[in-house]
């Protein structure tokens, strides 16, 4: 799942760290300003509306919650919040190493600002989206591309038009916790089905509480999320990243 | 009975499904696709009007162009990073170069429509799908559409693209020694049918590249 294809199907790939206690507004404030030397573009608020309902009428709230900020290039993304810092690439993904990099630049920023608090969970998601060429608007068979199936009843049915499935399980190493969603997705492409296959490896226990340890796991997530994906997919899928 | 998937026509890279757990924080247009699903996914379960997550853009409330036009770069930008992996990395560059200079707030005719998302869209759509290995001249409408312009000697082609894959086209090319001209309004998918009598793929290439 990384530069071994010519053309990789990530559409984001997150590194996430979240911490306890949160921090405060101000000092999320300075992380943001500081961050924004290497994220330019305009930041974005992240929102968080509570709707109270009751006898009376609704009542909406708004609170900002965190910035997500964007690199000059538009690919890079960083979202900080009181008790989170996220690091994404968007396309075109350039490979685990630049990445990782650049999300231990921005833990480092954060941790100078911040100071050290306990880690309480790690994730490291990967969004892959697979564009299936298809000119003649044919339906397509989904075990040509993926080596899960959508089960449906011999009602002789026409095809489906959609389908989104989201399961969590233990990955059974290391005490991570994968999340796969899968699904269709309106392609942007013309004449071109597209497909989502998003694996989030997390681990919430026994986090190690240093630089090293951290980094280490984290670099531990890299080979089960390319075992996951390649254990996903079907050969013709792969020819799809090289055409 | 193992599922086939009869696929819809999209029209636009500015789409979105209706909505379907936490995973990890992303912020990419398919994170949000997928945020969406689960969010509804949520409250299917928990049977509450709960928390609800928005981002709010910070220049939102602030008219001056200059800051419009900044966040509209980005935005064209996070758009591009959709389809990039499809896209040929120097022509990347060259086309957020084009991007900068279009938007530049010093050179921003005043009397010019904002560009918009869905015609931005619709350009890089066409480029995917008309494949041409030459590279184009881009330019703004005063509405607001992205113009894209091929030419080889006297022959050129100028595609207007309108937004949700509408495109408008004028072609003019010297064939068998006459001028013809050509003009029209379709959808994208089209345009290689109704372009075809002009043969223009000759305008398309010259071997530069353009897709990845």
């Amino acid at each position: 799942m990384a530069t071994k294809y010519k053309r990789p199907p990530i559409t984001e790939a997150v590194v996430e760290i979240k911490i306890d206690p949160p921090i405060e507004s101000a000092l999320l404030d300075r992380v943001q300003a500081r961050l924004l030397e290497s994220y330019p573009l305009p930041p974005q608020r992240i929102m968080l509306t509570t709707v109270q309902v009751g006898d009376e009428a609704p009542k909406i709230q708004h609170e900002p919650q965190g910035y997500k900020l964007t690199a000059p290039d538009g690919a890079g993304l960083v979202t900080v919040a009181p008790n989170l810092i996220s690091t994404s690439r968007l396309a075109p993904y350039q490979g685990w190493e630049p990445f990782i990099a650049t999300a231990r630049a921005n833990w480092e920023v954060w941790k100078r600002l911040v100071g050290w608090r306990r880690i309480t969970r790690i994730g490291v998601r990967y969004i892959n989206r697979i564009d299936v060429p298809n000119p003649e608007d044919r339906s397509l068979e989904l075990g040509d591309y993926f080596k899960f199936s959508i089960q449906l009843p011999p009602l002789e049915l026409p095809p489906m038009t959609s389908f989104a499935a989201n399961c969590m399980l233990p990955l059974g190493k290391e005490q991570f916790t994968l999340i796969l969603n899968a699904g269709s997705v309106p392609s942007p492409l013309v004449k071109t089905a597209s497909f989502i296959l998003d694996v989030d490896i997390s681990r919430e226990a026994d986090l190690p509480q240093n630089d090293d340890g951290l980094w280490t796991l984290i670099g531990h997530i890299r080979e089960h999320k390319n075992f996951v994906f390649e254990g996903c997919i079907t050969d013709l899928t792969r020819e799809l990243f090289n055409l | 009975m193992t599922a086939l998937l009869s696929v819809p026509r999209s029209r636009s890279i500015v789409e979105f499904p209706p909505g379907v757990a936490m995973p990890s924080f992303g912020r990419g247009a398919d994170s949000q696709i997928i945020a969406q699903r689960l969010k509804s996914m949520r409250t299917l379960m928990s049977g509450a009007v709960g928390n609800l997550a928005a981002i709010q853009d910070t220049t939102a409330t602030k008219p001056e162009i200059g800051e419009q036009l900044t966040a509209k770069l980005g935005s064209f930008k996070r758009l591009t990073a959709t389809v990039a992996m499809h896209l040929d990395a120097g022509w990347r560059a060259t086309l957020f170069s084009a991007l900068d200079r279009l938007l530049d707030p010093n050179d921003w005719d005043p009397e010019f429509r904002l560009p918009t998302e869905q015609s931005f869209s619709t350009f890089l759509r066409m480029i995917i799908y008309l494949h041409p290995t030459k590279r184009p001249g881009l330019g703004l409408s005063p509405n607001g559409h992205f113009l894209a312009a091929w030419s080889r000697a006297n022959d050129r082609i100028v595609i207007e693209c309108i937004g949700n894959d509408e495109v408008r086209w004028v072609l003019s090319r010297t064939l068998d020694g006459e001028r013809e001209s050509g003009a029209g309004k379709v959808l994208l998918h089209r345009m290689p049918d109704v372009t075809a009598a002009y043969d223009p793929e000759l305008l398309f290439q010259n071997g530069d590249k353009v897709l990845a």
